[in-house]
C-alpha cells in the first residue's frame, strides 16, 4: 500500500473529527447533570460553613461567583466565594468562606489536578488550618503570617496568592467598616 | 487458527492480563484498596477495551500503518473520556476515589497492548470476543485483589464487614506496600497453580 503524506494526515483529520463530535455529544448529556450535582454539593458547603443562613444572593466580579449570605433577620453573616487558584497541575477550584468580620473560617477544594500526596495537602487539615483564621487585614504572606508546605510549594504559594487576591475583592465588595 | 471460544476464553486465565501478562499493573496497584474501587477500576477498563477493540478492528484497513499509533490514542481517549465524564456525572463517588487513574486508562498497557497485538489484525467478532475474555479477565483480578487487600485490611467486603469486631485490620495492606505484598503473593499462588495444572 502506498502511504502518502496527505492520506496519513487526512486519516487522522477524520478519525479526530469524528471522535470530537462523539465527545462534544456526550459531554452535552452529562455536563449539566455534573454541574447540577456540583451546585448541591456546593450548597451543602454553603450551610456548613454558616449552618445559621436563610438566604444568599450571588454575585458575580470578574469571572468568579460570590455568595452573600444573610441569616433570618436579613443580618449580613458572611460571604462565600467560588473562586480559581493556579496550582502545580492547572487550575484549583475552591470555596472560601468569610465571615462578617473579615476572618476566614473554612475553605473546601472542589476540584484540582494537583499531585496525590504531595499537591493535595491543600485538600487536608495540614494545610487549610494555616489559613482558618486569618483576617483580610492580615498580610497573607508566605513567610510573614503563614507558610507554604515544604515539598508543595507551588500548590500551597498558588493557593496562598489566591486566597490573598479573594480576600481583597471581599474586603473591597462585602466588608464596609 | 483458534476457535472463537478459545478466543474468548484465553483473557480469564490462560493469558489474564493481570496475573499472566502482567499487563497494567499501575492502576492494580494503586487503586486496588477496596474490591468497589477494584471492581469499578476493572468495569472502566473492561468498556474501554471493548470499544477500543471494535472500533480498531473496523478501521484496521483504512489506517496506515505509520500513523497507526496516533490513530489508536484518539480512539482509546476518546472512550477514555466518555467514562470519565459518565463516571463523574452518575457515579461520582467512584470518580473520586479513581481520581486520575481514570484519565490514566489512555495508556493502560492492556488496551493498547490488545490494539497493537489483537485487535488491528483480527475481525470485529474475533476483537469483540477477545476484548471481553481481557475485559473481564482484568475485572475479575482487580477485584480480587480489592477483595485480599479490604478484607484483610479493613475487615470488610464491598463494605460488608466480614470479620466482626474483634478483628484487628492489618493497616499495612491498604497502603501502597500492601498492595506489592498482595499481588506478589497472588502471582506466586497462580504460577505455582498454572504449574500443578501443566498450563504454560
Amino acid at each position: 500500500m502506498r502511504e502518502s503524506g496527505l492520506r496519513m494526515a487526512l486519516t487522522l483529520l477524520i478519525i479526530g473529527a469524528i471522535c470530537g463530535g462523539l465527545l462534544s455529544m456526550v459531554n452535552g448529556f452529562t455536563a449539566p447533570v455534573i454541574e447540577e450535582r456540583a451546585m448541591t454539593e456546593f450548597l451543602q458547603a454553603l450551610e456548613g460553613f454558616f449552618p445559621e443562613v436563610e438566604d444568599y444572593e450571588a454575585q458575580e466580579i470578574g469571572d468568579e461567583v460570590f455568595y452573600y449570605c444573610t441569616d433570618n433577620s436579613g443580618n449580613f453573616i458572611g460571604v462565600v466565594g467560588q473562586v480559581k487558584a493556579d496550582g502545580y497541575g492547572g487550575k484549583i477550584s475552591y470555596d472560601l468562606a468569610v465571615n462578617n468580620s473579615g476572618d476566614i473560617i473554612g475553605m473546601r477544594i472542589s476540584s484540582h489536578g494537583e499531585t496525590p500526596g504531595i499537591g493535595d495537602v491543600i485538600t487536608r487539615e495540614e494545610f487549610q488550618s494555616r489559613v482558618i483564621g486569618l483576617n483580610y487585614a492580615d498580610p497573607i504572606s508566605p513567610g510573614v503570617d503563614v507558610d507554604t508546605v515544604s515539598g508543595a510549594t507551588i500548590s500551597t504559594g498558588g493557593m496562598l496568592s489566591s486566597i490573598r487576591r479573594v480576600m481583597d475583592i471581599i474586603g473591597e465588595n462585602f466588608m464596609t467598616n | 487458527m483458534s476457535t472463537l471460544a478459545q478466543e474468548f476464553s484465553k483473557g480469564l486465565l490462560k493469558e489474564n492480563p493481570t496475573f499472566r501478562l502482567l499487563l497494567g499493573m499501575c492502576p492494580t496497584l494503586a487503586i486496588t484498596t477496596s474490591a468497589f474501587f477494584g471492581f469499578g477500576m476493572g468495569v472502566s477498563v473492561f468498556f474501554v477495551l471493548l470499544c477500543s477493540n471494535i472500533v480498531i478492528s473496523v478501521i484496521r484497513n483504512f489506517v496506515p500503518d505509520k500513523v497507526r499509533m496516533p490513530a489508536y490514542i484518539l480512539v482509546i481517549a476518546t472512550f477514555v473520556t466518555i467514562t470519565d465524564m459518565v463516571l463523574n456525572a452518575f457515579v461520582p463517588e467512584l470518580h473520586k476515589a479513581l481520581g486520575i487513574f481514570i484519565p490514566l486508562i489512555v495508556v493502560n498497557c492492556i488496551i493498547m497492548g490488545r490494539a497493537e497485538a489483537f485487535a488491528r489484525k483480527n475481525n470485529v467478532i474475533r476483537s469483540i470476543l477477545d476484548a471481553l475474555g481481557m475485559g473481564v479477565g482484568v475485572t475479575m483480578s482487580l477485584t480480587l485483589v480489592g477483595i485480599i487487600r479490604e478484607l484483610f485490611g479493613a475487615g470488610s467486603i464491598f463494605g460488608y464487614n466480614i470479620m466482626g469486631t474483634a478483628f484487628e485490620p492489618m493497616g499495612v495492606l491498604a497502603t501502597p506496600p500492601g498492595a506489592f505484598i498482595t499481588l506478589g503473593i497472588l502471582l506466586g499462588l497462580f504460577n505455582y497453580a498454572f504449574k500443578r495444572l501443566g498450563i504454560e
